[in-house]
């Protein structure tokens, strides 16, 4: 009789374990949402958009740059804190989806400990596959807990940051931020053109002024191709969350899995050429 | 009759300046050799000043742009702090507290050796998490006995 409760009871541990291993796994929408933050974070785009007008005033100083050196420095703190609502939810994002949200097993070792000095004629062996039991199991059940939660807030979040990485933000950096670096691009040209055509430069002095029209188009190139590298990075942060939103009541679906994956290597391209510009 | 400026007509100004300005720039290249001095001094000045007026558009364009941000940003501040309190939740010591009350039952079945009641005790520790969300109030205090809205005293406005 004794041993046929004990093979009851092994079976029960066997289909606890199964409901265990059976639970969401997040580590997709985790890594995903890392990469995000960390993607969202290289903003220098913003920078180099609010320093557009002091550096326009280098080849052009007669203009009345002040104001429009004043305007950009606001424009561009508002900018910055809408760029990090973004982060700062793919950051929560990250935290729900995370394995060590919670811990329960200082409790639960606390807990086996005191059954143990119950004297209850539990034995140690015995206690310790009990300890480990208790926390696969409430590991699982805070799992299922955070997958709610995460499915919660994809719905909630879905249609506003749709709307700030489809919307004017993605038209602020495609057209906006894109003409600026054109505006200065032309500027550029003209003003290194201007001094070699009305300068009477010497020979050394043509190919100075030649050298540093080079450099500075070139930095202007760098900061064109960040504009485009960080398009991508609104345009794959928008694609991730949405398919996140349409698989949001199977998030452990292979096919979610495999296309947020991805998504991390595209946005780790981006990265690298955002760090390198 | 609204006269204000939209974002769209803010960019569409910006784009024309600046390709105003190329074409003047695109001419001066082609006839740099043919006009005068003057002319050219004029032209050369009608290059800066169309570009000033494109970046001046732009930033206003960048403004307008920036209001129309302003509704979502919130809304998604909104879920972002929903979310803290969520882990804050998950994080909350009264919620531990209770998984110990239900390990008791849970090792008091393993104690008695009754798988009926262990599977019982794990159903119930499942549920604690599901469910305490809405049992625990404010300071993560656990509601004893909680009344309906029915039979909550009717509110009692204004200043005695």
């Amino acid at each position: 009789m004794a041993q046929r409760r004990r093979g009851l009871l092994a079976v029960t541990a066997s289909c606890i374990v199964m409901l265990v291993t059976s639970c969401i796994d997040l580590t997709a929408v985790r890594e995903w949402s890392k990469t995000s933050l960390e993607a969202t974070q290289y903003n220098e785009i913003v920078t180099t958009y609010a320093n557009t007008p002091e550096r326009l005033k280098r080849y052009d100083p007669s203009g009345s740059w002040d104001d429009q050196i004043a305007l950009r420095k606001n424009q561009a703190e508002a900018l910055r804190q809408i760029l990090s609502v973004v982060s700062d939810y793919m950051a929560a994002l990250a935290t729900l989806s995370a394995d060590s949200t919670v811990d329960y097993h200082k409790d639960v070792d606390a807990l086996t400990t005191a059954v143990g000095k119950l004297n209850a004629g539990i034995s140690k062996d015995t206690l310790g596959a009990v300890g480990s039991l208790v926390k696969a199991v409430l590991g699982a059940a805070a799992r299922a807990y955070q997958a709610k939660q995460v499915v919660s807030i994809v719905e909630q979040a879905n249609a506003p940051l749709q709307a700030i990485l489809r919307g004017e933000l993605r038209e602020i950096v495609a057209q906006d931020f894109r003409r600026d670096l054109m505006i200065e691009q032309t500027e550029i040209g003209g003003y290194y053109k201007n001094l070699l055509r009305t300068g009477n430069p010497s020979a050394a002095a043509r190919e100075a002024l030649v050298e540093w029209k080079e450099v500075r188009l070139e930095q202007n190139a760098k900061q064109l191709k960040a504009v485009d590298a960080y398009l991508e990075v609104l345009a794959k942060v928008a694609e991730g969350h949405q398919k996140l939103y349409d698989n949001r009541n199977k998030l452990d679906a292979k096919t979610l899995i495999k296309d947020l994956f991805s998504l991390v290597v595209e946005l780790r391209k981006q990265i690298k050429i955002l760090a390198e510009s | 009759m609204n006269m204000a400026l939209t974002t769209e007509e803010a960019r569409t100004i910006a784009d024309a300046f600046l390709e105003a300005a190329k074409g003047v720039d695109e001419y001066l290249d082609a006839n740099f050799q043919q006009i005068s001095r003057a002319e050219y001094e004029f032209l050369n000045e009608s290059f800066k000043t169309l570009l000033r007026v494109a970046a001046f558009a732009t930033t206003v364009a960048v403004g307008l742009a920036i209001d129309a941000l302003e509704e979502p940003a919130t809304k998604l501040t909104n879920v972002i702090e929903q979310t803290k309190e969520k882990i804050k939740e998950l994080q909350a010591v009264g919620r531990v507290i209770r998984f110990v009350a239900g390990l008791a039952d849970l090792a008091a079945g393993i104690m008695a050796k009754n798988p009926n009641a262990i599977v019982a005790s794990v159903t119930n520790l499942g549920n604690l998490i599901e469910d305490s969300e809405s049992d625990i109030d404010g300071c993560d205090v656990s509601v004893e006995e909680a009344t309906s809205d029915e039979e909550l005293p009717a509110s009692q406005g204004g200043v005695v």
